[in-house]
């Protein structure tokens, strides 16, 4: 504080104010984010592709153990976590690194800065989940769920996304208005969230390994961080990006926006514990999961009715845009997961769905159903936008979506019953182990039809995005292959000469 | 190779618009957020009463973040009075078990006995010798007939349980006895080894002979 009779403080010569930065039109902005964000988007679709065959094979061999038995590198142990690490670090991830690359640089109004880098990245972390998961196919698996990548494989996948996921950041810096948008929150929050979660969830079990129970512990809180800050978020982001967009309606509350976004990621984050709740840890780490558990349902309630009221009135829409009926979906599946997550982690429910087919039920609804339907979406939006055309087959998204959307709700229908069912038999002291198998068996075997309608959508995406880059590449070649092709019209052919 | 957005007048015509999210178009606006609808003060109210829920959950079922503590609902001291720390602890809790089981009916579950029937073994001059020979019988063999506790007479008969109990349950049990803190007494501990001697070397008296107070004032309470 100075007195009014001291001097004034002599203050810097005013600096000429900074010139307003003006938002660059879209065409510019896609046109930055075609490269990076094109190979991202083909690698994600390839990874897509391979998660499903891969996730069709483990639900297969769930109720036929026999099938390919003598393939050591095709046994369920290595089949099941190479088809969860490649949708999740294969598909979701990167496809979730494209969305956030593109939709950051739409939401600054700035074009996307580091385009040759993040398609290094790209290949680094495309190269390491290569590695990662021919290793779990060779039996490095680490045996700890989600953790499975071996220790030569995860500093590649975290190197790659140090190359990558900066430049949102610094194109983010570069916005044109001060104030974020809601999608750029979560996609902010995903995109610091997931180094640090990845990192120290792999330096706490391979790397300098934590004793004991206490690995499993670092396991669950990073399993809840993945599926609820990072896949979630990064569903959450184009829900609030795409939903406000192909409608036309605002986001109605800005601040119950807010304040769901501030409970899912303090509570969300400490409910993990909940996975192994009534095991050998600590009380404190339990009691606190289960009760942030239940506060989640504050944030799911805050997104259920902001985007409930974002839809009012705009039934029509969803009728002719595929990319809204699967944010719609997604949005369906945040609030019914989130519902069911927060019931889930009271300790009576939890006696009856621990060791259940509950827990792989719920986790599917967070990766594929909030994480890849969601992004999904994105996709069938942004790709038209690089490309600058559209989708060859339109047909074929239609049917993606009611392959993808009956996939996930025969998945979660099949493994939600079927856990309840298969937690009542658990209790029943009359039923041995083996008479409890086969009362579950039927709700696998379904699951088995969900992968397999999810792979047939992966698959009709996929040979979509093929015929979309063929045309575009013709496009391009078609004047080189016409200028090569066509006779020079100056100088005479030189005449053949015959034997 | 160019991917430049082509014109639609080139040769392969752009598919129908049925759907407009899947072929690019005129560019809808960036959503934004509304400010009509604020967050409900209802749903703050309940916040708050879901966090004071909580805060109390984890107050009941958190052991008081200690980390030796698993079963929820406990706390550390609850722990610590399940969980024996040492040797003698382990003889302790057994020897409570044993007490409770055996010895409450007569001696009281405070070891104060009852009034003219059964003596006192809390602060009794018997119990807290400086060796547990003397004990150790008449918990081996029983007693029989008249004798002198801090200065009272009773005449009663004690049961042997020589039969019922091992070596480890007789010397929990006087351990607990000879050490019961809420008793007020603070003798030594009694090890198995102490009690397989004795029976061993009366083994010979023959089954239910029981001692007399006379008897066993002839032995000494110290090897």
């Amino acid at each position: 504080m100075s007195s009014p009779q001291s001097p004034p403080p002599t203050a810097p010569a005013a600096a000429p104010p900074a010139p307003r930065p003006v938002r660059v039109p879209v065409e510019a902005i896609d046109r930055s984010c075609r490269w990076p964000v094109l190979v991202l988007v083909v690698l994600a679709a390839g990874w897509l592709v391979v998660a499903g065959a891969l996730a069709v094979l483990a639900a297969i061999k769930l109720h036929a153990p026999g099938m390919l038995a003598q393939h050591a590198w095709l046994t369920y142990g290595r089949v099941q976590p190479a088809a969860w690490n490649a949708f999740v670090f294969g598909f979701a991830s990167l496809a979730g690194l494209a969305m956030a690359l593109w939709m950051t640089a739409r939401l600054s109004g700035a074009p996307l800065r580091g385009g040759g880098v993040i398609i290094l990245g790209a290949l680094v972390w495309h190269a390491g989940l290569k590695i990662g998961l021919l290793g779990i196919l060779a039996g490095d698996a680490t045996g700890l769920e989600g953790l499975e990548l071996p220790p030569y494989a995860s500093p590649l996948l975290l190197g790659g996304y140090l190359l990558m996921a900066p430049w949102a950041l610094l194109t983010f810096a570069r916005r044109v208005e001060a104030e974020a948008y809601v999608s750029q929150w979560h996609l902010i929050a995903a995109l610091l969230v997931f180094p640090w979660v990845f990192a120290a969830a792999h330096l706490a079990t391979n790397f300098l390994p934590l004793r004991g129970v206490l690995q499993a512990a670092a396991q669950a809180w990073y399993l809840q961080n993945l599926q609820v800050l990072w896949l979630g978020f990064l569903g959450l982001a184009a829900i609030f990006y795409f939903a406000p967009k192909l409608t036309g309606n605002p986001v109605p509350s800005r601040s119950l926006a807010l304040f769901g976004f501030w409970v899912l990621t303090i509570f969300g984050s400490l409910a993990g514990q909940v996975r192994y709740a009534g095991g050998p840890f600590p009380a404190w780490m339990s009691s606190v999961a289960a009760a942030a558990g239940v506060l989640t349902l504050f944030g799911v309630y805050a997104v259920a009715v902001n985007g409930a009221r974002l839809g009012r009135g705009a039934a029509g829409r969803f009728r002719e845009s595929v990319v809204l009926r699967f944010i719609a979906l997604a949005w369906l599946v945040f609030v019914g997961a989130g519902a069911l997550a927060a019931l889930n982690s009271l300790l009576g429910v939890r006696q009856l769905t621990q060791f259940t087919l509950v827990t792989p039920g719920l986790d599917y609804l967070w990766t594929q159903g909030v994480a890849g339907l969601a992004l999904l979406g994105a996709l069938y939006y942004l790709v038209p936008r690089l490309l600058g055309q559209g989708w060859p087959v339109a047909g074929l998204a239609r049917a993606h979506f009611y392959l993808a959307a009956t996939g996930i709700l025969v998945l979660a229908a099949a493994f939600l019953v079927g856990g309840l069912a298969h937690g009542a038999a658990l209790k029943d002291p009359q039923l041995g182990f083996i008479l409890v198998v086969k009362r579950y068996l039927p709700f696998a075997a379904t699951g088995t039809l969900a992968h397999l309608l999810w792979l047939g959508g992966a698959l009709l995406f996929v040979l979509n995005l093929v015929l979309a880059l063929v045309r575009c590449f013709q496009q391009a070649a078609r004047p080189v292959w016409q200028a090569w092709w066509t006779p020079q019209p100056t100088g005479p052919q030189p005449a053949e000469v015959k034997p | 190779m160019s991917l430049e957005p082509r014109s639609t007048t080139s040769s392969h015509p752009a598919p129908p618009a049925t759907v407009p999210d899947l072929v690019p178009g005129p560019e809808p606006a960036e959503p934004r957020t509304g400010t009509a609808f604020y967050t409900p003060i209802w749903l703050v109210a309940v916040f708050g009463a879901a966090l004071y829920w909580a805060t109390l959950y984890v107050d009941r079922h958190g052991g008081g973040f200690n980390p030796m503590v698993f079963t929820p609902g406990e706390l550390l001291a609850d722990v610590e009075a399940r969980v024996p720390r040492s040797e003698a602890d382990v003889l302790l809790a057994k020897g409570r078990q044993v007490y409770n089981t055996y010895c409450s009916a007569c001696h009281q579950p405070n070891g104060r006995g009852t009034p003219g029937q059964f003596p006192p073994l809390a602060g009794s001059d018997w119990v807290l010798t400086e060796g547990p020979n003397r004990i150790i019988r008449i918990v081996l063999d029983g007693m029989q007939g008249p004798i002198t506790v801090n200065g009272v007479e009773f005449n009663n008969a004690m049961l042997p349980w020589r039969e019922q109990l091992t070596d480890e349950d007789i010397a929990a049990v006087l351990t607990f006895i000879r050490g019961n803190k809420d008793w007020g007494n603070n003798a030594g501990p009694v090890s198995p080894a102490q009690v397989k001697v004795i029976r061993d070397a009366t083994a010979a008296r023959g089954t239910f002979t029981p001692w007399t107070a006379a008897e066993l004032l002839t032995i000494p309470v110290k090897d």
